[in-house]
């Protein structure tokens, strides 16, 4: 291994120059701008060619361009580009291509706070499209290390899926600086558990199968196969249509080659859990660094306290909620986002702490546990963040 | 200056045309006319009623949106395998 | 069917779903001669479409690959796809005016600017004809539509002394041409010019919708009267004062003038990964001329 001293943001430029990466499309924004410069410099000596998009549309349909002619294909925003993204994201859902895209989260609604961490794009990253009628695939790294190994999963899963791939990131994860560690070699990437996909491309003019699985080779344009795809239903040979019967087992195909194979997305990380804590919190991502040190002193001051941390978002990890305790969700957020998932999945009660741009302190964390364990409630409003 | 000597055929694909009228429209030599039998799409086809006039200058062959309309040399074989004269 | 449609049609699309008298086919049938006259084989080429009448009407009827792009992004696509593909495969869009001088024109621009290899045939029905019937950027000025009751009221691409091929000139574009639906060879042989080129080409070609631009714009439902119109658009005799005055014929061949964006990134890219990039000026933060990861991170 090679290990490196460098941002998030370099971190997973080096992670798609070890899974392929063929083409980078992408527009410069605060705090993603760095991948693009990362990439600019690092993908032509890798033969991958890097192309500067007019706009986000542009440089997400510039990907599905690439993908279609058989690159992989990666792009990289924040909340503002990522919202841009809802068009192209879309085709490339509904036509099956494979695509990695970067969201380092700031701090919205808009433009918000540029160099500060968010999180408001929770649901939109389930929901990157309109229209409904599909599952989405979402990763979320807390550090330098797993925005590398992330990425390099996230391109196999939009390989072996046929899909599109969110890492949804934060801007303490993309901006800030630690040591990684990188592979120089097949066997040192399986020691991290990492597998690099080869892009293969689809024999055959049809364009999907009406089942759930995985593994199928996707579309790729200019081979001479007769092949077809649209942002329109496809019947499975690729032709549009308006036939009601072939859009559902369309959507049906987009749902459950997901879901029926939770087992190589569900990612999640957990501490404390095993003698059954009164008090789980749950986070992702940034937010999730200070919960596990604020739980681990918790627990140092007696308190009956043990965490969850989510590395893929989407599918939502139902089962994880089950068990009986009071939920914590803390997120870089106001309006608690995770918390009202949680809420959904988890049959007990579920409480939040959130802020704009600004991570809790362990501090407040403790004594919001201690408080939870007492039996009291938290206060909501930010004006009363402070738990006296 | 091409005479005319029915050197030319004229097909109407009768399922594929939806009597836009553009071939008799455009015709100089007034060969189509509107039939009379509907078709699957329900519309009433153009057919040439009087191929022999066909100077073959292809202009109906332009103008058909359909794809449904093919004007073939018949007497002579032409340049390009006889297709389009 | 004729024989093009034999050829390189679909027999599953042809014949299509377009109204009677629509004059789609027609720009349509011109792209096949020009195809065949070029000795263009199905799978020498991918055919890309738009959305609307002139998108969804064309999309997937060639034998060959095919893709839709969404509404006005079938450019950036391209853009893409030109990067992915080798350099002899030709990549053809049949678009609309809506899609092309509308909501994907910033798209277009850009293509242009690239000079990105492709050619792109903007079938224009003077609106947004698939959506009932609205007004767009090439429909004449004062003229009704469903979204203009009283009469258009903003200017257009094609009258008060703008031309969008103008604009596409300026912004980079190699070749460019406007041709009427009904026109013959002529038409054709500007095609088989804009397939030729290896940068970024753009055929304008004007056609009659009948069912909505003639119902409503026009005010009539005869097909001849609607096809007069339309040919004295393209006649110096024209001077009704209705429409714009257009002319036929290729307005801008520079083909060769300009390198193809795609061949030369991937040149430059291949000459970066050789490290025979010479830069045109030195970057202080590249530390060697591969780029590599050490030009850059502090190794720990």
């Amino acid at each position: 291994m090679k290990t490196y001293f460098d941002t998030g943001n370099a971190a997973m430029v080096e992670a798609a120059v070890i899974a392929g990466c063929g083409l980078f499309s992408g527009y410069p924004i605060t705090p993603a701008t760095e991948i693009a410069e990362h990439m600019s410099r690092r993908l032509p000596p890798a033969g991958g060619l890097y192309i500067q998009a007019e706009d986000e549309t542009a440089a997400l349909h510039i990907c599905i361009g690439g993908a279609l002619g058989g690159l992989k294909a990666m792009t990289a925003t924040s909340g503002p580009g990522y919202v841009l993204y809802a068009d192209p994201y879309g085709w490339a859902i509904s036509a099956e291509v494979p695509l990695v895209i970067v969201n380092a989260q700031r701090v919205g609604p808009v433009s918000g706070i540029t160099g500060a961490p968010g999180q408001g794009e929770f649901y939109l990253s389930r929901y990157p499209t309109h229209g409904g009628n599909f599952e989405t695939i979402v990763l979320a790294p807390n550090s330098v290390q797993e925005a590398f190994t992330m990425t390099v999963e996230a391109f196999a899963l939009a390989e072996r899926f046929r899909t599109p791939v969110t890492v949804l990131a934060d801007q303490l994860v993309t901006d800030g600086y630690a040591s990684f560690a990188v592979p120089e070699n097949e066997e040192e990437l399986r020691a991290l558990g990492l597998q690099v996909v080869p892009r293969r491309a689809h024999p055959g003019p049809d364009f999907y199968p009406a089942c759930a699985d995985i593994d199928i080779p996707p579309v790729v344009l200019g081979r001479g196969t007769g092949a077809a795809c649209s942002d329109w239903t496809p019947t499975e040979e690729g032709y549009d249509t308006e036939d009601t019967v072939e859009q559902m087992r369309h959507a049906r195909r987009l749902i459950y080659k997901i879901r029926a194979h939770r087992e190589l997305v569900d990612r999640y990380d957990a501490y404390g859990l095993e003698n059954d804590p009164d008090i789980v919190l749950v986070s992702y991502g940034s937010p999730s660094r200070v919960v596990l040190g604020a739980v681990k002193e918790a627990r140092r001051q007696g308190l009956s306290a043990g965490c969850i941390r989510l590395q893929s978002l989407w599918p939502f990890q139902d089962e994880l909620f089950r068990r009986k305790a009071d939920y914590l969700v803390v997120e870089l957020n106001a309006d608690g986002q995770l918390a009202r998932e949680v809420e959904r999945a988890a049959r007990y009660p579920v409480h939040f702490m959130g802020a704009c741009g600004e991570l809790p302190s362990t501090a407040e964390l403790v004594r919001a546990i201690r408080r939870l364990e007492r039996g009291e409630a938290l206060p909501q409003s930010t004006d009363e963040r402070e738990i006296r | 200056m091409i005479m005319p000597d029915g050197r030319y055929r004229i097909d109407v694909d009768f399922e594929a045309c939806k009597a836009c009228g553009y071939c008799a429209l455009i015709c100089p030599a007034k060969i189509f006319e509107r039939g009379a039998d509907l078709n699957k799409k329900g519309y009433s086809p153009y057919r040439p009623a009087n191929p022999d006039a066909c100077t073959g200058c292809l202009r109906c062959f332009y103008m058909c949106p359909d794809f449904c309309l093919e004007v073939t040399e018949t007497a002579r074989k032409a340049k390009d395998g006889g297709k389009t004269a | 069917m004729d024989h093009l449609a034999e050829r390189y049609l679909r027999p599953r699309k042809i014949p299509g779903t377009a109204c009677s008298g629509c004059g789609l086919g027609q720009v349509h049938k011109k792209i096949l001669l020009a195809v065949e006259q070029s000795g263009i084989g199905t799978d020498d080429l991918v055919w890309g479409t738009g959305i609307g009448c002139s998108g969804r009407q064309t999309f997937n009827t060639w034998k060959g690959d095919n893709f839709a792009g969404t509404h006005g992004r079938v450019y950036a696509m391209a853009v893409g796809l030109r990067a992915a593909l080798p350099e002899e495969k030709k990549i053809l869009l049949t678009v609309g005016d809506g899609d092309a001088f509308g909501i994907g024109l910033s798209h277009l621009l850009h293509c242009a600017r690239r000079n990105v290899g492709m050619t792109v045939i903007v079938a224009d029905n003077f609106g947004y004809q698939s959506t009932g019937g609205q007004y767009g950027y090439t429909t004449p000025q004062g003229f009704v539509t469903d979204s203009s009751p009283y009469g258009t009221h903003e200017p257009g691409w094609l009258q008060g002394g703008a031309d969008i091929l103008d604009i596409l000139k300026s912004a980079g574009a190699t070749f460019l041409a406007r041709y009427s639906s009904f026109e013959g060879q002529k038409a054709v042989a500007g095609i088989k010019k804009a397939l030729d080129n290896k940068g970024f080409s753009l055929v304008h070609c004007i056609y009659p919708c009948v069912t909505h631009f003639g119902a409503v714009g026009l005010n009539s439902r005869d097909n001849g009267e609607i096809v007069r119109w339309f040919e004295e658009l393209f006649s110096a005799k024209n001077r009704s004062g209705r429409g714009p005055h257009l002319t036929s014929g290729i307005t801008h061949d520079a083909r060769g003038t300009r390198p193809e964006f795609a061949a030369a990134l991937k040149a430059r890219t291949r000459e970066i990964r050789e490290g025979r990039h010479v830069p045109a000026c030195s970057n202080p933060y590249l530390k060697n001329s591969q780029g590599g990861a050490e030009g850059r991170h502090v190794q720990a």
